[in-house]
């Protein structure tokens, strides 16, 4: 009696703990939780179904001066770039032509994690819950050596549509966000309102952190954490249906995560729960300082096929 | 006397043959007749000069349905390359983050002449006259192992412009012009004619050859020749002052030249001696089955500092 009544005091204890670690984790939802997208079973578009002419026109009617201001860094071997990957660029002075019009001819082999560098388009191959990725593909049906046979980045094609800037530096009135800043759901409600901008289904919403500040200035700064969304402000920001979510930082997200316990949650989030677009590393000074906050985005993914991402060169026009 | 007047006699053939070999073979012009460029001596953007605010809002005013075309092939390691150029994507299935939300992360190497591959936008390092680029300037002047210091292709920023589809092809009635048919400046002003259209100053002009049809059918036959453009064409074509010029083959220019004495003179008449951008690999199979003969273009070419070109994926839209 007295040993049932401990186990039973301990079972019950056990499950308190395991409560109020779940409160405190973020878990991934499981594959049921989580599958069939909301844009059907079998979708590899995920938010790139906003991707459509209404949304085109949408962007076109602001266009007023056709200002076009840039939102790429220049892709070279000097900037900031995670362990392992490379941009490495050999140029090839090939040959001088035998024909009479003395014709010379100049090219580069560029060796390169080429969907993973610089300002850079996450697709839904690149990340996973364990085995499974967006819609539940799962990971070893769909790899080969030279690409994925579903969720490539070359499904994606161009992507136009209104953007907004979600300026949380300027809202709080710093250049740049401390070093693990984590954005909460509030700070951007409070961003847009002081815009006053509210966000529409397929808009391309970009953060301003101001960590951006720090690319090709103090690279290992830049790299070894970062001010960002976290868990609560992504799980809203896909609520409001976004084409894509981007921010001047590597991971869009928080880094590390306040929670030492998982790892870059809102990449699950967006890319592998939702089905929603992610582009890192934006370069923000000019449209912050112009305060631009509501513009076309215009970005062209490479057609790598079967690939993770695209380095790319989007901009804002207005 | 009689010596001399053989020799006078032989004098006078020897130059007889050089005029007459004047008249057939192009030559580029000489530094003096080319330099500066019109767009001033210390220019490095040539044509993409005429990139701004009005050819942006010029575009905007076609779009009128929100209906994207897109203009660039996927790539991939089976896509027509030349010589020692490759396209190789190795992935990269890098890691389980050992984190309880089992965060894996997938990427690919790379290892391509990136801006020579694909549907592909050319810069001005690429091609020379003997030692020199466009504006004269000197090839060892601005040549380092990892680019070029001058001239890069990361100074051209996105192009946006009204386009113009000259479609020669269905001026003769043909799926595919033949193998090594050299378009004419009649043909250009003729297909224009019967699409009662003018060109403009700062268009993005694409000739649709109906090459494209071989592509990753026939990929040998692909680069093996093409129809396109001749001299007079491309000279014609360079006093329309356009943003760029583009063809659904790989030089935009006929090849071989039917004048077995030069080398692909339009790419010198073109990048060098003008500092016109050309867009080669071009997907046009959509744009030509929906005739749509003017757009607005848009191109985003990879920052790829001191590089002398961009794979791309532009965009037709209206």
């Amino acid at each position: 009696m007295q040993c049932m009544m401990i186990g039973a005091a301990l079972a019950i204890t056990l499950a308190f703990a395991s409560t109020l670690a779940d409160a405190q984790t973020w878990r991934p939802p499981t594959d049921e939780q989580r599958c069939p997208s909301k844009w059907g079973a079998g979708d590899q578009r995920g938010s790139g179904n906003h991707a459509k002419p209404e949304n085109v026109l949408r962007a076109a009617r602001l266009i007023r001066t056709g200002e076009v201001i840039e939102l790429g860094q220049v892709l070279s071997a000097d900037m900031p770039i995670s362990s392992t990957r490379q941009f490495n660029m050999h140029v090839k002075r090939t040959f001088m032509n035998p024909q009479s019009n003395r014709r010379g001819s100049n090219e580069e082999l560029v060796t390169s994690e080429i969907g993973q560098v610089g300002t850079q388009f996450d697709g839904f191959a690149h990340q996973t819950i364990g085995n499974s990725l967006y819609n539940c593909f799962k990971q070893d049906d769909i790899t080969t050596r030279t690409g994925f046979t579903r969720l490539g980045i070359e499904n994606v094609g161009a992507l136009v549509t209104r953007g907004v800037l979600i300026d949380v530096a300027g809202l709080k009135g710093v250049e740049m966000l401390p070093d693990t800043y984590e954005i909460t759901a509030t700070d951007l409600q409070r961003a847009l309102q002081r815009q006053s901008l509210s966000l529409q289904p397929g808009d391309a919403v970009i953060i301003h952190t101001g960590w951006g500040k720090l690319w090709g200035k103090d690279n290992a700064r830049y790299m070894k954490s970062c001010p960002g969304i976290g868990v609560g402000a992504a799980e809203w920001l896909a609520r409001q249906d976004p084409m894509l979510v981007g921010a001047d930082n590597v991971p869009v997200e928080v880094s590390p995560n306040p929670d030492p316990q998982i790892s870059a949650p809102v990449h699950q989030i967006f890319l592998v729960v939702n089905g929603i677009h992610i582009l890192e590393n934006l370069k923000l000074d000019e449209l912050a300082a112009k305060r631009v906050n509501e513009f076309a985005f215009v970005m062209q993914p490479l057609k790598l096929k079967g690939a993770t991402g695209s380095t790319v060169a989007p901009i804002a026009v207005r | 006397m009689r010596y001399i007047m053989i020799v006078v006699a032989l004098a006078a053939t020897l130059g007889s043959t050089a005029l007459v070999a004047d008249a057939q073979s192009w030559r580029p012009p000489t530094d003096g007749q080319r330099c500066p460029s019109k767009w001033g001596p210390n220019d490095e953007r040539g044509s993409g000069n005429h990139m701004k605010p009005e050819s942006v809002l010029r575009a905007t005013q076609l779009i009128k349905t929100g209906e994207v075309i897109e203009l660039g092939y996927v790539l991939s390691g089976s896509i027509p390359v030349f010589g020692t150029r490759r396209f190789d994507v190795h992935t990269k299935r890098t890691f389980m983050n050992q984190f309880s939300n089992r965060r894996g992360s997938n990427e690919e190497l790379v290892v391509s002449e990136i801006g020579q591959v694909g549907t592909q936008l050319d810069g001005f390092v690429h091609q020379t006259i003997e030692d020199k680029i466009y504006n004269c300037a000197k090839l060892d002047d601005i040549s380092t192992r990892t680019g070029f210091t001058k001239f890069g292709i990361d100074k051209v920023g996105m192009l946006m412009t009204r386009g113009v589809l000259i479609d020669v092809a269905g001026l003769k009635g043909v799926d595919m012009l033949p193998d090594t048919y050299e378009i004419t400046v009649e043909d250009l002003e003729r297909a224009l004619q019967r699409q009662n259209m003018k060109l403009q100053p700062g268009d993005a002009v694409i000739i649709h050859t109906g090459w494209g049809k071989l592509w990753m059918k026939d990929n040998a036959r692909y680069v093996k020749s093409c129809p396109g453009i001749g001299v007079k064409a491309a000279e014609w074509l360079a006093k329309q002052d356009p943003m760029l010029i583009g063809s659904d083959n790989w030089p935009v220019e006929v090849a071989p030249n039917p004048d077995p004495q030069i080398s692909l003179p339009v790419h010198q008449i073109l990048l060098v001696v003008n500092g016109i951008h050309i867009l080669e690999n071009l997907k046009l199979d959509d744009l030509v089955a929906k005739r749509v003969n003017e757009f607005a273009f848009v191109m985003q070419p990879l920052k790829i500092q001191g590089g002398s070109g961009s794979s791309v994926a532009p965009v037709a839209i209206r």
